[in-house]
């Protein structure tokens, strides 16, 4: 057996060198994980821009990566609180510390083929809420898959992990305990998710939008006073608004000019329908027993095979052409209820023109409103907003744009009809 | 249901509980609200609540508020606490609350009781009792969905695994009033309210 004391280092194209012990080299060497190597972060954004090639396993490292650096800024700055408010012990921060570290690198386990385009495909819940989600399957890989892995290495005799700890913090459950504190690490407003896959997408499409002073946010943030709520939460200090407002910047500019552009939201829809095509059924397999199985042998490797053999129908052709869709109409961002109304029009006189429709609030990307509380320098006024230190985040509104989509032979006809339906107006 | 239709029924439900609202509600008592009545009483919104340690929280609440303010729908204003260090906000009436709620007429009809029933229970609570109480709720539905059983007093110390601020006592007080409004499932059966 390999000296399970030793350590490793992995390079990053954003983070550099990133440090793994021997347990954690041994998850991301299972087949499970492993997998993400065959799972594109960004879908069909290549024919956009070329450079958006990369996987969900670098990603998963990265935000691994992130996770431990705001992890250990917060217990710096924030030791004390977190000690009274949580009852943490320093053996308690180095035990959360490891289970935020997994929870970080497991959480996109359960992607489908080509991350989110997938999503819309996956099965009902027999619970009646609506479709799992990717954390779903996640959590289930975990559950089982994962479950050896993670409590029967050398090193988890000094932190007894559970897998099932891991998975109710990336779900949301009450197995997590008191580390449900850190969820937000994982899915919140700063969280090492965001901050890494806008610097890593920006890296590798080419663009800048999505760089903004993420170092500087990580050393900014810390647990703030919330005693209306009778529970800590995550905000900055004064001195590191700027950055969190970067942060909420670089996701808007990423999102109009990355993950909503019409061309990549195209290709999305035509990923969706060829994969209905391809899947048994029209839908994944569930993340419940054999089916897992199943689901955990789709990537993106398997979904080519078929598109190359002819499968996913009409839109199979159209991607592997590059005859996608073209979009003819689309509302402002945040449409006013004149502007609803003109696109029920467009809409209706474009009639069966319309092949596609594609809306900001479906996208897994969409910005949100940012509720950052800062805590401020000036000690009579000790936690705002950010909006209420930015004037820009103050105005911004979550984006609501609708894009109506045609055949490329269409395309004159349809831009006439648009025309004449808006000409109307004027 | 289409998309649009629970978007709208979303907004609807958001603007109603605002304008029938006794008293100013902040974010937080909307974003329970949701959640208790999609929980509680089975209303088709579609979110997607995870726990964090303020309680069940979904970030498109937050969102289809935004957009409820921008329709002009509903308004809001950031308020200081007048003891602590907070802030939150209040939601009053918009000018365009009509247009909102009329997209959302006939599936919100529906659900009209049950609206009226939210605001009396649970309306004029204050932050960190809601966050007390939908955490309650949660820990109960995810019993359930395990088929487990529980007695009050491993419900309490599961809630208060995550929400360490509150008292064993404090937390069994919330349970027992929730069990015997009938809100909670997972309770074994000598123990429901």
């Amino acid at each position: 057996m390999a000296d399970p004391h030793r350590t490793y280092e992995i390079r990053c194209p954003v983070h550099g060198f990133i440090p793994i012990d021997d347990w954690e080299k041994e998850i991301i060497n299972h087949p499970v994980f492993q997998r993400l190597r065959r799972i594109r972060q960004l879908a069909w954004t290549d024919q956009i821009y070329p450079g958006a090639m990369h996987t969900r396993f670098e990603h998963s490292l990265g935000v691994m990566h992130v996770a431990t650096k705001l992890f250990d800024a917060i217990v710096d700055r924030s030791k004390e609180v977190l000690r009274v408010e949580l009852t943490y012990t320093e053996s308690g921060f180095q035990r959360d510390r490891k289970l935020v570290r997994l929870a970080a690198l497991l959480h996109d386990v359960g992607h489908t083929p080509f991350s989110h385009a997938g999503e819309e495909l996956f099965p009902m819940r027999p619970d009646g809420k609506g479709r799992y989600k990717h954390e779903n399957y996640s959590a289930a890989i975990i559950r089982t898959h994962m479950r050896d892995v993670i409590e029967n290495h050398p090193l988890n005799q000094n932190w007894e992990l559970r897998a099932e700890s891991i998975a109710a913090l990336l779900e949301g459950g009450t197995g997590a305990g008191r580390a449900i504190f850190w969820r937000e690490l994982i899915d919140g407003q700063m969280d090492a998710d965001r901050i890494d896959y806008l610097q890593r997408d920006s890296l590798h499409a080419g663009v800048d939008y999505g760089k903004f002073d993420w170092r500087r946010l990580v050393n900014s943030v810390e647990v703030v006073p919330r005693p209306e709520r009778r529970a800590p939460g995550l905000g900055v200090s004064e001195g590191g608004y700027h950055a969190a407002e970067g942060l909420v910047l670089a996701r808007y500019f990423m999102f109009t000019q990355v993950y909503f552009h019409k061309t990549r939201m195209a290709y999305d829809h035509h990923l969706q329908e060829a994969l209905k095509s391809i899947l048994p059924g029209g839908y994944f397999p569930a993340p419940v027993g054999k089916d897992l199985e199943d689901f955990l042998k789709w990537d993106d490797w398997r979904v080519l095979g078929a598109l190359a053999n002819g499968e996913g129908g009409d839109h199979g052709k159209r991607l592997a052409g590059r005859d996608h869709f073209r979009e003819v109409y689309h509302t402002p961002e945040v449409p006013g209820p004149e502007d609803l109304a003109t696109l029920d029009r467009v809409r209706g006189e474009l009639g069966e023109i319309v092949q596609a429709e594609q809306k900001a609030e479906k996208s897994w990307y969409k910005v949100g409103i940012p509720d950052i509380p800062v805590r401020s320098d000036n000690p009579s006024r000790p936690v705002r907003p950010l909006s209420a230190f930015s004037n820009m985040l103050a105005q911004l509104r979550p984006s609501r744009m609708v894009m109506l989509y045609c055949r490329k032979e269409d395309k004159e006809r349809a831009r006439e009809i648009v025309k004449k339906t808006l000409g109307g107006e004027q | 249901m289409t998309d649009q239709e629970r978007w709208w029924l979303r907004l609807g439900l958001l603007t109603e509980l605002v304008g029938l609202a006794s008293a100013k509600l902040g974010r937080t008592a909307l974003m329970k609200l949701a959640y208790l009545l999609q929980t509680a009483k089975g209303l088709p919104l579609g979110y997607d609540f995870r726990l964090y340690t303020y309680g069940p929280f979904d970030s498109d609440v937050l969102n289809d508020l935004g957009s409820a303010e921008s329709l002009g729908a509903v308004k809001s204003e950031m308020v200081t606490f007048s003891s602590g260090s907070g802030y939150g906000y209040e939601f009053t009436p918009g000018s365009t609350g009509e247009f909102v709620r009329q997209r959302a007429k006939e599936v919100l009809s529906n659900y009209e009781p049950d609206i009226h029933w939210a605001l009396e229970e649970f309306g004029g609570r204050s932050a960190g009792e809601l966050e007390l109480l939908t955490t309650i709720i949660y820990a109960d539905r995810e019993a359930v969905q395990r088929g487990e059983q529980l007695a009050v007093k491993k419900l309490a110390q599961r809630v208060g695994e995550v929400k360490p601020r509150f008292t064993e006592q404090q937390i069994i007080e919330k349970i027992e009033e929730l069990s015997r409004k009938g809100l909670l499932n997972a309770l074994s059966p000598a123990e429901q309210g």
